[in-house]
Parts: C-alpha cells; structure tokens; sequence
C-alpha cells in the first residue's frame, strides 16, 4: 500500500512536470498494485480467522476441555436432582393434605348430614304449632346450611327450634 | 550496482538469521522435546485426575439418586401411614359419639354433635401443628378430653342416675371457646 502511494506521488510529480507515457503505465502499475494488496489483504484475514477457528475448535475439543464440561454437567445434574427432590416432597406433602382434607370432608357431611336429619324429624314433630311460612323457611335454612356443611349455623337453626318448641 | 549490492547485503543478513536460526534450533533440539514431552505428560495426568474425579462425581451422583428415592419411599409410606392413623382417630372419635348417645339416651343430637366437633377440631389442629411442643400440647389436650368424655360416660352407667348430660365434658368445651375468646 506505501508503494501504491509513493507510486501515486510520483505519477502526480510527472504530471506536473508534463512527462509523457510515463505517468499513465505508472497509474496502471499503481491501479495494478493495489488490486493485488487488496487481494492479499482479504486472503491474510481469511487465514487468520481459520486458524483462529482450527485453534479454538482444536481446544474445544480437547480432552480436557472435555473432561471439564463433563464435571460441570454432573454439578449441574446434582443441583437437578436436588431441586427435584425438594419439588417431588412438596407434591407428595400437597397430594397428602389433600387426601386427609377429603377424609374430614366425608366425615363432616356424614355428621352434619345427621344433624341436619334430626332437626328435620325436630321440625316435623312441630308442624302443627308452626305458621306454613315459618315451617318452610326452617326447613329451608335447614337444607341451605346442610349443603354449605355449615355446622355452626346448623346448630343456631336447631337452638332456635329448640327456643321455639 | 549499488542496488545489486544492497540486495545481495539484504539476502546475506536473510542467510545469516536463518542460519542463526538453524543453529539455535539444533542445539536445543533435545531440551525442546524435552518440555513438549514434559508438556504432554502434565496434560495426560491432568486429564488423568480430570477423569478419576468426574468418575467419583458420577458415582456420587447415582447414590444420591438411590439416596433421594429411598428418601421419597419413606417419605410416601409415612404419610399412608399418617392418613391410615387420621382415619382411625375419626373412626375412634365416630366410635365415642355412638358411645356417648347409646350411654345418655335423651342426649339431644346437636350436644353429640357439639362434643364430636370439638373433638375432632382439636384432633385437626393437633395433626396440623407444626411444631412438635404445641403438638404434643394439642395432643394432651385431646387426650386430657377423650379421658374426661369416657370418665363421665361410665360413671353415668355404672350409678345409673338421673343426669340428662355429661356436663363436665360441655364444661371443658365452654371454658375452653371462653378461653379462645
């Protein structure tokens, strides 16, 4: 590339001095010149990044390298199955406290169900001295509070009959 | 000719530096294998070590395996075993409402009903505790109950009075929803 530019001056300095033929062989010795440097150029890069490339892919590759990854990969499966571990526990628990939730469901509703049963029987001994309105809100209540499993309510609803009565 | 000169002056300097070189290179030939030897024996040890302790990490990591799922079976079993021993303690606590009304004949349902509740409330909060000491309070509680219940119970077949309700036992359950309060 200096010879391109010095090859420049020099046609510039024949041209001002007003030589012949000269300057313009010099131009295309110049022109010339730089296609080839520029070819080089491109061709040195080139050879640079594959040998950048062979070297790194070379290192890569080897067997240290890959006995690296290898225990990286092992760490990183150690903290998976830690994780699962934890995750397969808390499942477990989940499905466990939800099991016994169902359990004591069942057995609310079978309880609540036979309260529910006696205040029916409780309202029916009462019909008579009860208005038609009042016997079938009761009964009503009764019914609503029975399949929301509400117990407390249930026995306020039965206090009351019972206050009734 | 001067330029002649200079480059043959330039390709003798080449000449020399290569011979130089040459030269250099024949006299550490030996030490120059020697540390590329040495160089490849360090890295094959390396990896040597590399692969023995890679080997002691796979072989750890299977018996951790082995260790969690051991850890997990006994983990399941327990908790079959937990809910096996919840079913039993409402049926035990079904049992002792069945006993309670067989035991007071007039004993109006919403009362049975009232004592089974407490019961099995303090039964859930005793199985939800966490911590091991509230447990075992909770537990005390329940068992401090139950006796109270079946203390009252036989005493009322045995001297076959009049009493219409275990009244100690609704005593408990009133001082114990004051004391929440």
């Amino acid at each position: 590339m200096l010879c391109v530019l010095i090859l420049f001056i020099a046609v510039k300095i024949l041209v001002a001095l007003s030589i012949p033929y000269i300057p313009e062989v010099m131009t295309q010795m110049g022109l010339l010149l730089m296609l080839i440097a520029s070819i080089l150029l491109v061709l040195q890069a080139i050879l640079a990044i594959s040998l950048h490339l062979i070297r790194h892919s070379l290192a890569f590759f080897s067997a240290q390298q890959r006995q690296n990854r290898r225990t990286l990969f092992i760490q990183s499966r150690q903290q998976q199955i830690q994780q699962l571990l934890a995750f397969k526990t808390m499942q477990i628990r989940y499905f466990h406290d939800l099991n016994r939730k169902k359990i004591l469901e069942k057995n609310n509703r079978e309880h609540i169900r036979s309260l529910s049963k006696n205040i029916d029987q409780q309202l029916l001994s009462m019909k008579k001295q009860l208005s038609k309105s009042t016997f079938k809100a009761l009964k009503q209540q009764n019914k609503t509070y029975r399949d929301s499993l509400n117990s407390e309510a249930l026995l306020e609803l039965q206090q009351t009959i019972a206050k009734l009565d | 000719m001067s330029i002649k000169k200079w480059i043959l002056h330039l390709v003798g300097i080449v000449h020399s530096v290569k011979d130089e070189n040459l030269h250099w290179q024949a006299t550490n030939h030996e030490l120059n294998n020697k540390l590329k030897h040495q160089q490849a024996l360090h890295e094959q040890s390396l990896v040597a070590e590399l692969q023995k302790r890679n080997a002691q990490l796979a072989h750890d990591l299977e018996l951790l395996k082995t260790q969690h799922e051991t850890e997990l079976v006994i983990f399941k079993t327990r908790c079959e075993q937990d809910i096996k021993d919840y079913k039993h303690y409402l049926k035990a606590l079904d049992q002792l409402k069945l006993s309670i009304q067989n035991s007071y004949a007039h004993l109006p349902e919403a009362v049975a009903f009232t004592i089974h509740h407490h019961a099995k409330q303090l039964l859930n909060k005793m199985w939800e505790a966490n911590d091991f000491e509230k447990k075992m309070q909770l537990e005390m509680k329940l068992i401090q109950f139950m006796t109270v219940l079946h203390e009252e119970t036989s005493h009322y077949l045995e001297q076959d009075n009049d009493k219409k309700l275990p009244e100690k036992t609704l005593n408990l359950i009133q001082q114990r929803e004051n004391s929440r309060k």
